[in-house]
């Protein structure tokens, strides 16, 4: 009997309805749509392409001599391993019963009885001479181990405090790194950046975790209060600076171009990586078609094309030229 | 899109030599658009390297019965599979920071409209990373790629009603990941 055909559900790219899947719709309607590589990098591939076919040959071969070194060194290890282990045990099974005694009173597990150091030692080297010879300080009592971890320990907790303090601070950033970063929880980093306010609050990543929380927001869409606090950072002196004023110039940007502008040249005038100067060149433009400063926005859409030509706001900017006398959508 | 005009056509006919190179010049743009959209990341040389690399060693294997269009969509989505699980073990291992999901897309628009359409992918792309390999796979063919069942069918090589019920539950699992963890989003959206 054949199984009943279920239907394909209706996309919800497809509905631009005000229901449910019409929402869904929105959403996924609004992702990116992705280019194809420039033909330059298509090119560097093909290239790449064709010295790995050329060398696909002599790899091969090299791969096979590797495996069969590989397997050589391997081989050797595990036989070098079974002698070493055959003498160990050999060594064991010759040493008298007398040194195991005398060796395991160094753990302070067993007493050494009336013998002396010295004596112990003799003994030990009458009855196993190399072995002697490799530790003269056979039976010299040591401190019992669990003595020796709980000095050691004493030392790590007499550590500066400040620095315990730093550390649990690094340990709580890392946590929020991780819900935001690995898990893409930006609702549970905002909760562990909550619970650890005290400790941020004046120490020494307190920077870092208000950019973690700025990350955080924006990824629950939450722009408006993202930018507030990008209003109160002093980007100059951060790690990410250049691109956090390029975030808080885009989100001006929706309510007052005038005060993005601000940004935008500060950010047109600093080297940044080609991703997020053409995203600050092109920012300008548009900001100062907003404000009716025409002359200058036509000629940063020009030196975007200079500089950007197959750049993702390229279309937008030739649009612009072409029709000067319109303004930004 | 699968179904447009020039990739109806089959490269080769059976047992006929099929030429790398003009499979790269044909192909190459269009597997490289699939990589970013698959990986979710701009970052796309690489993969594409392996892609065609792969292709390359399995011409041999191309029977020429299915369209050479499907068969690299099938490679392609194998090799990205494979290099988000190696980025996840390494995650895992070293902690690192994931790649932002950026899509080196063309855009006219406002530097806003743009910060929009970013935010939108970074939403979409976080839930579909929350979904298990299959279920964001079969989401980004058909709701992204607006390819038909029948042709992701043949892709995953699953049965087309299979392709529906997956379909189905994965779009109810992301819907469900999207109320958890983007609330504002999902407001709205019943269960």
């Amino acid at each position: 009997m054949n199984k009943p055909i279920v239907e394909a559900p209706e996309r919800w790219t497809d509905d631009d309805s005000a229901s449910v899947e019409g929402r869904l719709g929105e959403l996924f309607r609004s992702v990116e749509k992705p280019l194809p590589l420039s033909p330059a990098a298509l090119a560097r591939v093909h290239a790449r392409l064709g010295s790995a076919r050329h060398s696909s040959g002599m790899r091969r071969r090299f791969r096979e001599v590797a495996l069969a070194c590989v397997m050589l060194l391997a081989g050797s290890s595990l036989a070098l391993a079974g002698w070493g282990v055959n003498e160990w045990w050999a060594g064991r099974a010759r040493r008298p019963p007398r040194v195991l005694e005398s060796s395991a009173s160094t753990t302070g597990t067993l007493p050494l009885g009336k013998r002396t150091a010295p004596q112990a030692a003799r003994q030990a080297s009458q009855a196993a001479p190399d072995e002697a010879e490799q530790s003269p300080d056979i039976a010299v009592p040591v401190a019992p181990r669990a003595l020796v971890a709980k000095s050691a320990d004493h030392g790590d907790n007499a550590a500066p405090a400040d620095s315990s303090e730093l550390a649990s601070e690094s340990l709580a950033l890392q946590a929020v790194l991780v819900k935001l970063r690995r898990e893409h929880d930006a609702k549970g980093a905002l909760a562990l950046l909550d619970q650890s306010q005290p400790l941020f609050a004046r120490g020494a990543l307190a920077q870092e975790a208000q950019v973690a929380r700025v990350d955080a927001l924006l990824a629950l869409g939450r722009q408006g209060d993202a930018l507030t606090i990008l209003n109160h950072l002093p980007l100059a002196h951060i790690g990410r600076g250049g691109e956090l004023r390029l975030l808080r110039a885009e989100l001006r940007a929706k309510q007052d171009c005038g005060l993005a502008l601000a940004d935008f040249d500060v950010l047109v005038r600093r080297p940044l990586s080609p991703a997020l100067a053409e995203r600050a060149l092109y920012g300008r433009a548009a900001c100062e078609v907003q404000v009716g400063d025409d002359s200058n926005a036509q000629r940063d859409f020009r030196d975007y094309l200079t500089r950007f030509p197959q750049g993702r706001f390229a279309d937008g900017a030739q649009k612009q030229l072409s029709g000067a006398t319109g303004k930004v959508p | 899109m699968l179904n447009s005009a020039e990739n109806v056509v089959p490269l080769a006919r059976p047992g006929e030599d099929v030429d790398l190179d003009r499979v790269y010049r044909e192909h190459g743009a269009t597997v490289s658009r699939w990589v970013r959209r698959l990986s979710g990341s701009s970052d796309a040389s690489d993969t594409l390297q392996e892609v065609f690399e792969i292709a390359q060693r399995r011409l041999s294997d191309f029977r020429g019965d299915a369209q050479l269009t499907t068969w690299l969509y099938s490679i392609t989505i194998r090799v990205v599979s494979s290099r988000r699980r190696k980025a996840r073990l390494r995650e895992l291992l070293f902690l690192q920071a994931k790649t932002e999901f950026e899509l080196d897309a063309q855009s006219s628009e406002t530097p806003a409209d743009s910060l929009n359409r970013r935010q939108a992918t970074r939403i979409v792309y976080s839930v579909l990373d929350k979904l298990s390999e299959r279920d964001r796979t079969l989401l980004i063919l058909f709701e992204l790629e607006r390819l038909p069942t029948s042709e992701i069918a043949t892709i995953l090589e699953l049965k087309e009603n299979n392709v529906s019920v997956s379909l189905h539950r994965a779009r109810e699992r992301f819907r469900k990941l999207l109320r958890l963890h983007f609330p504002d989003e999902a407001e709205g959206i019943g269960p």
